[in-house]
């Protein structure tokens, strides 16, 4: 698979709140969700991809070509949807089409004709006058239409009514399978991230968690049912919380393993869902 | 494509959205012409700072005052200001080059052909010297339209923002009340020294000395361009956009 974009050792610091430092590498044919707390810094990390934002330390490549160097080429091979959008206003979803289309040569009429008509979108209404949730969704078809390889959302669905953002899912699963594409998407939307990612890229108020095959994580926790029994007070391998009976471990091998060691019996085990895992990840002290 | 074309079709897409805003800036044009004009030999017999300030602000930025407020500078962050169009082009493909010069030619649209109005209107219908040759109108006309260059460009290049207390409301009307405040100070103070405003003094120089007023008016007009265009590439260069 190919290398699309890759960012080694970047740091930023904004007043106090300090960012990385952070390393992602992202390859074609994946989609990877970046997920944090509210203020973990996802947007300016984003916006560090765009060249909006100035990196203190690091690198940023995109097809081999710096983010943050002289030349600007690289800019065609992302299409980026920010999660507040300025500049918008006064112009309507024509005019913006008229003006973002022929920026991207690989633009797709059809692809954004089709989400035209999916989402029911009012060309022809002052871009002010939409409600939020329409916003968001001519923002979509004016960036997933770009066609570009790296496609960048911040919070595509935030606004958006449920149906829709269903909707949306599919558009992004059709679009992946036509092309040599990568998604990377901020979002707190569990279902978004379940249904769409390969990979989570987390962050907590600035420092990089990790990068996880989602599969991988959701394979490596495990709730134990424990019996009645008295437990150790100091940490059981592999141990990330315990509530009364239950404990949730990221290493069930090494759990099961010093249970069976100690005696402690348990009356079952099961998967944790995502949601309750990206919180554990999220909640670093616990 | 050359770069000037993409910055002109650029900003064609932002002029699209501003015809009736430019019959404003023609109505402002005219409304000043009107002062100046009646107010012209009042000033060279006695010379008042108003005349100065009016004929200077109508050769910088007057008429592009009329500009929709979707398009002008705001602040997007309480201490962040910059064009929201701008930001908005940021994101997209678009050369830094071009971006440029698409703001210089929306402001010089919103300015310079009003101004030709003004020029060409103060000329034949105001009273100037009885002396004043087709040469010094000229020289007069150059160095005007000249000053729209090296001073007027300062409001596209705002565009590119700004960030930190100066751009908070309160920063900005610190800077509105300093400018109001040092520019009055220097408009009477060069009264009181030389005797009489800077448009006189331009009238004189046009007289005396119109070709070398012209080449100078042009040297300054295309080292202010390309002093705004350094000012704005160092700019988006340096501000973080967030």
């Amino acid at each position: 698979m190919q290398s699309l974009l890759n960012i080694t050792h970047l740091q930023k610091k904004i007043d106090d709140f300090q960012l990385g430092p952070i390393n992602l590498t992202i390859e074609s044919g994946t989609i990877t969700a970046l997920v944090g707390n509210n203020g973990s810094g996802k947007s300016t990390l984003l916006k560090m991809i765009m060249n909006l934002v100035k990196p203190d330390q690091g690198n940023i490549k995109l097809l081999d070509q710096f983010v943050h160097g002289p030349g600007e080429d690289w800019k065609q091979s992302v299409a980026y949807q920010p999660q507040t959008i300025i500049g918008w206003d006064a112009f309507n979803g024509k005019q913006l089409k008229e003006l973002i289309s022929p920026l991207y040569p690989n633009w797709s009429e059809e692809l954004f004709e089709n989400m035209v008509h999916l989402f029911d979108i009012p060309l022809n209404k002052k871009f002010s006058k939409l409600s939020q949730g329409m916003q968001q969704k001519l923002n979509l078809a004016l960036t997933i239409p770009r066609n570009a390889p790296l496609l960048i959302l911040d919070e595509p669905t935030s606004f958006m009514d449920i149906p829709s953002k269903k909707l949306l899912i599919d558009v992004l699963v059709d679009w992946m399978d036509q092309g040599e594409h990568a998604i990377l998407i901020a979002s707190h939307q569990v279902e978004d991230i379940k249904k769409l990612s390969d990979y989570l890229f987390v962050l907590h108020d600035g420092e990089m968690i990790g990068n996880y095959e989602k599969e991988a994580l959701t394979e490596s926790y495990k709730r134990f049912w424990l019996k009645d029994t008295v437990l150790p007070s100091s940490k059981i391998p592999g141990e990330i919380v315990r509530y009364n009976q239950q404990l949730i471990s990221n290493q069930p091998d090494v759990t099961q393993q010093f249970l069976q060691e100690q005696g402690i019996q348990w009356t079952d085990h099961s998967a944790v869902e995502l949601e309750e895992i990206i919180s554990l990840l999220l909640t670093p002290n616990i | 494509m050359n770069t000037w074309k993409q910055a002109f079709k650029l900003a064609t897409f932002e002029l699209k959205q501003s015809k009736i805003n430019l019959i404003f800036s023609l109505v402002i044009t005219l409304f000043l012409l009107g002062y100046l004009r009646k107010s012209l030999p009042e000033y060279v017999e006695n010379g008042f700072l108003g005349f100065d300030l009016f004929f200077m602000i109508l050769f910088s930025f007057a008429t592009a005052m009329p500009k929709p407020k979707a398009f002008q500078i705001q602040n997007i962050q309480p201490n962040f200001i910059v064009s929201p169009i701008l930001l908005m082009q940021k994101h997209l493909p678009i050369k830094e080059e071009v971006l440029i010069k698409s703001r210089f030619i929306i402001h010089f649209i919103y300015t310079f052909p009003f101004q030709v109005i003004a020029i060409v209107g103060l000329l034949y219908l105001a009273t100037f010297p009885a002396h004043f040759s087709i040469d010094s109108m000229i020289a007069f006309a150059i160095l005007w339209l000249s000053f729209s260059f090296y001073v007027g460009f300062i409001f596209p290049a705002s565009d590119t923002g700004d960030k930190g207390f100066l751009a908070t409301t309160a920063g900005l009307f610190i800077i509105g009340i300093l400018t109001v405040g040092i520019g009055s100070i220097l408009f009477t103070l060069f009264h009181a020294i030389t005797g009489h405003g800077f448009v006189y003094w331009s009238i004189i120089a046009a007289d005396k000395w119109p070709l070398f007023t012209s080449i100078a008016s042009i040297i300054a007009a295309y080292s202010g361009y390309h002093f705004w265009k350094n000012y704005m590439k160092r700019n988006m260069n340096k501000i973080d956009y967030i």
